[in-house]
């Protein structure tokens, strides 16, 4: 059908610019091993996509590939039995009563030929094609495709495939999907996968609590969609027909990305604004966005803004020429996620500024142009590269940008916020990543394989943890050696893929090795941290017993020392398993103080002073170094408990919260 | 009203009688939280959600239920929502004895309160109160437990199912906008149909004085037919004094304190805040009833009891 639709020339030229992608390009940001020139068309009502994919592949290691391994992410939604939606259960985060037969997807592959071009010589593989569980070995999932070839691929050739291919498009199971007349699609054809140096395929399936790996490469894509919607992919728009059947063709092109992706709605609107800093790469800037959201419109450019300029200084600038960002319509399901080039952010209705939305999830999808697209990980098995240093970067750039967030808590089903200016977050402490990582900070060993960990608690580990750890080497070290540590890993491995064994060979060698025992302990292991100050005691030291006293022996009892003393006894604890060296901090009322380093390793010490003053507290960890430590209000103690007033206050708060709540009962009774 | 100074009284002192125990317990609870730590001078100084999380996350039971929404205007705005949900409040079930607790004072109380608004003219002794209290106690709770049943079927058979279309409907709805006017359809639907029940309780309540009902059921029924055959009337000052309700409320959302208070006088000065939008929530409600009553008593004439 697209033989017939396409002229010859047309198809000759495909393959040529597909073929001339392939090449490796001195000039080129990446290695550009997966080129696609690809043709789709939506249809909006049928919820259809009709695609043609050419891909130019490169065989960019030294073993033969005699098959070609493709996701084919859709059919994760094809019904219950896949593997995605079996994890999914264990989230439960959908009922699957609320799913209609009309939301499932698909993507089927019609039709696999090798084209005709240098030492490959044209050929039908549709009828070999197999799907693949590497996995979990679950027969039923389809998410994996298997392409048997009649050669294989040698080191440093490169394969033209064509594929056609159908795809039914989900109402949004995870980040892409349709509601309505909004359309975004990701991961929507048939993506190869990634060959590895030792000659195998690194191509998961699906799983629910794991995104997304692919090889670099240029896209050029064109979009037929409705004529008049509004149309926004990674890259630039370089071209768009009208067509004679009321459709438009959209043509967009990017080199050096590893994933594509689109999105199309009449109801867009749209921004444009420039990104120009000294000493960093100019962006054009393009924002989709709800008609609803106008009032919001430079909230969400000052965040993309602050995200650029921010990992651009400290890590190292955003290559591209332009990135676009959207608002997604209400209920979509696919804000606040990152493609190259591209990516999603999520408001509300009524937003309040100092609340840290959107600016938080628009500067977190905009740090993953950093963090995931130009530094390349493989976020099956360890997405915490990218999700836990963009975590730690988003924070870092939101309190610097705006300051500390306030407390929102929303009403009437989530749809009118009232901030609480009075009440502020702590970056990642205190309303954040800490609460979610002590839920979950023994469910996995962080080293483990992403797809490999628990789904319900994934993300606590992937995104909390790591921040948390970062946080904690930021404030052992010093801001100075964590970035360099951050920016020397972006350096050496931007546009290419690192393993969890490259981020800690940077952070050792950057810090002298030093960070061995600490990686030991939070990444090799799921040790959890709780230093505790057991007791202090400050007593006045009075002499008791015999004594000498000019010549004789009298006996003294409670007799003061000249001037006062008091001997501080003071006992601190290690109640987990997690052990780091922490400081302990004995405070003294005349202003002393007595600090040591404590290397944690016995489950207790006990810290002795003798003063002229009291104690007035006592404190492990007192800079609170040590995020990870999951409970920070047992880390002091002072002699005598202040606890009553704010115990007090805050309980006649909620006494006032009861009384209304048992008047309005009785109002209505 | 003004002799529902006296009423209102008694009425505050069964909420602090009904709250203050817990309050307390929850005092100790948070001390305990917080021990001798560093940390409580954050919590004194204002909020610290850092602690909260530790908290959160070990405390359960009455603990449950507290949190940063305690603060300001924000409690109010957790009822209204709980209220329209018809959702009881995250917590002990020590929570919902104290509701009981305070619903059978009301019911205990509410036969003297409208036999003062209905007979102004007899003596109002203490005495009297308290006897005719306990005359249409029974009645009363019988007509709690009815009031309940309907409130029931409201959030059952309206409030969940009208939520649920609205879901549906606005499956392919990319505006957050029309969702919204929607909800608050459905809002104001339920919202009404509450208000409904509660002007058949509480005429009822004034029917069994006034008209010296035996039945609660038939009271109950006796209300929701005046409601009906004077929607005008009884629509109106029930608005009226929703009105002057919602004035108290937004009111008190200007001079709620917030979470600031750092020594005694003021944590007593803001304490004391709240106590008075409590009594004037209790006075507006001895205000409905009395003008309810004065409604109910100006169009009737009283029938045959039952």
């Amino acid at each position: 059908m697209w033989r017939s639709r396409i002229p010859f020339l047309l198809s000759l030229s495909l393959v040529w610019a597909a073929a001339e992608m392939g090449a490796a390009d001195p000039a080129g940001l990446s290695p550009r091993i997966a080129n696609y020139t690809i043709e789709v068309k939506l249809d909006p009502v049928k919820k259809m996509l009709e695609g043609r994919s050419v891909l130019s592949w490169r065989n960019d290691t030294r073993k033969p590939a005699p098959e070609l391994w493709f996701h084919l992410y859709w059919n994760a939604w094809k019904n219950n039995k896949s593997t995605w939606m079996r994890e999914d259960n264990y989230r439960r985060r959908r009922s699957l009563r609320k799913i209609r037969p009309e939301d499932w997807s698909y993507l089927q592959v019609k039709s696999a030929k090798v084209l005709k071009a240098g030492p490959f010589a044209e050929a039908d593989l549709t009828g070999a094609l197999r799907y693949a569980a590497p996995d979990d070995g679950n027969a039923d999932d389809q998410t994996v495709l298997v392409v048997p070839l009649a050669r294989a691929v040698g080191p440093g050739e490169t394969i033209q495939l064509e594929m056609i291919w159908t795809a039914k498009i989900p109402r949004t199971f995870a980040r892409t999907g349709f509601r309505g007349n909004f359309f975004f699609f990701a991961h929507w054809f048939p993506k190869v996968g990634v060959f590895q140096a030792d000659g195998t395929w690194n191509c998961h399936q699906f799983h629910a609590a794991t995104e997304f790996f692919s090889d670099y490469g240029v896209y050029d894509v064109q979009m037929t969609v409705p004529v008049g919607w509004k149309l926004g992919a990674t890259g630039r728009e370089i071209e768009v027909k009208t067509n004679p059947d009321g459709t438009a063709t959209h043509r967009y092109q990017q080199a050096d990305v590893h994933e594509f992706a689109w999105t199309t709605s009449p109801d867009y609107r749209e921004a444009r604004r420039r990104f120009e800093r000294p000493g960093l790469h100019p962006v054009e800037m393009r924002l989709l966005y709800q008609p609803e959201h106008e009032g919001q419109v430079e909230r969400h450019f000052r965040a993309a803004q602050a995200a650029l300029y921010y990992y651009g200084t400290w890590y190292g600038e955003y290559p591209y020429d332009q990135v676009t960002f959207i608002d997604p319509a209400y209920g979509a399901g696919v804000g606040g996620m990152e493609y190259p080039t591209l990516f999603t952010c999520g408001t509300r209705l009524f937003n309040p500024f100092g609340g840290g939305s959107p600016e938080g999830v628009t500067v977190h999808e905009a740090g993953h142009q950093f963090w995931y697209a130009i530094v390349g990980n493989n976020e099956f098995e360890s997405a915490w590269i990218d999700e836990g240093l963009n975590t730690f970067s988003t924070a870092r750039t939101m309190d610097t940008e705006y300051g500390p967030s306030s407390y929102v808590r929303r009403f009437f089903k989530g749809f009118f916020p009232v901030e609480v200016r009075a009440i502020k977050r702590q970056r990642l402490a205190g309303g954040g990543s800490l609460d979610d990582y002590r839920e979950s900070a023994r469910s996995d060993v962080q080293a483990t394989p992403t797809y490999h960990y628990f789904p319900a608690t994934a993300s606590d580990i992937t995104y909390d943890k790591t921040a948390l750890w970062l946080l904690t080497i930021e404030r052992t070290y010093g801001w100075e050696t964590l970035q360099k540590i951050l920016s020397t890993f972006f350096q050496r491995w931007k546009f290419r893929h690192p393993t969890p064994e490259d981020f800690i060979a940077v952070a050792n060698e950057v810090t002298g090795g030093q960070l061995t025992p600490f990686f030991d302990q939070v990444f090799w292991k799921a040790a959890v941290f709780d230093y505790a100050v057991d007791s202090a005691v400050s007593q006045e030291v009075k002499a008791e017993g015999l004594a000498d006293k000019e010549g004789q022996v009298v006996y003294e009892k409670g007799k003061s020392a000249e001037p006062k003393l008091y001997e501080t006894r003071v006992v601190v604890r290690r109640l987990q398993d997690g052990v780091l060296p922490v400081e302990v901090l004995l405070k003294f009322e005349n202003g002393e103080e007595v600090r040591e380093v404590w290397d944690g390793q016995e489950l207790w010490k006990l810290y002795r002073a003798v003063k002229p003053s009291k104690l007035a507290y006592a404190a492990v960890d007192p800079e609170r170094k040590l995020l990870l430590d999951i409970n920070y209000t047992n880390n002091s103690q002072r002699l005598k408990s202040r606890a009553r007033l704010p115990a007090l206050k805050w309980a006649s708060k909620w006494m006032i919260w009861l009384q209304d709540w048992l008047n309005t009962l009785a109002f209505f009774f | 009203m003004l002799e529902a100074r006296r009423l209102a009284g008694w009425l505050y002192l069964a909420s602090l009688v009904a709250s203050l125990p817990l309050t307390l317990a929850l005092a100790m609870i948070l001390r305990r939280s917080l021990g001798a730590s560093l940390v409580a001078d954050n919590l004194r100084e204002g909020f610290d959600l850092g602690w909260y999380g530790e908290f959160a996350f070990k405390e359960t039971g009455l603990g449950d239920s507290f949190g940063p929404w305690v603060t300001g205007i924000l409690p109010v705005l957790e009822n209204l929502e709980g209220l329209l949900g018809g959702e009881p409040p995250t917590g002990d079930w020590t929570l919902l004895l104290a509701g009981m607790v305070f619903l059978l004072v009301w019911a205990f109380f509410g036969g003297g309160i409208v036999d003062r608004y209905a007979s102004p003219e007899e003596a109002h002794l203490r005495g009297r109160l308290f006897a005719k209290s306990g005359e249409y106690f029974f009645r009363f709770v019988r007509l709690l437990v009815i009031s309940a049943l309907f409130y029931a079927a409201v959030f059952r058979w309206v409030s969940q199912p009208l939520h649920r279309r609205v879901e549906d409907w606005t499956r392919d709805v990319t505006s957050e906008q029309t969702v919204v006017l929607l909800t608050l359809v459905v809002y104001l639907v339920v919202g009404v149909l509450l208000v409904l029940v509660s002007m058949a309780a509480d005429y009822g309540k004034i029917a069994l004085v006034v008209e010296q009902r035996r039945s609660a059921l038939l009271a109950f029924l006796r209300g929701l037919r005046f409601v009906f055959s004077r929607p005008g009337k009884t629509f109106g000052l029930y608005a009226l004094l929703l009105a002057v309700g919602l004035v108290l409320v937004a009111l008190y959302a200007v001079v709620a304190p917030g979470p600031g208070q750092r020594v005694w006088w003021s944590v007593l000065l803001a304490f004391l805040v709240g106590q008075v939008y409590v009594v004037a929530r209790i006075g507006l409600k001895l205000w409905f009833l009395s003008s309810q009553t004065v409604l109910f008593q100006s169009v009737e004439a009283p029938p045959a009891a039952n």
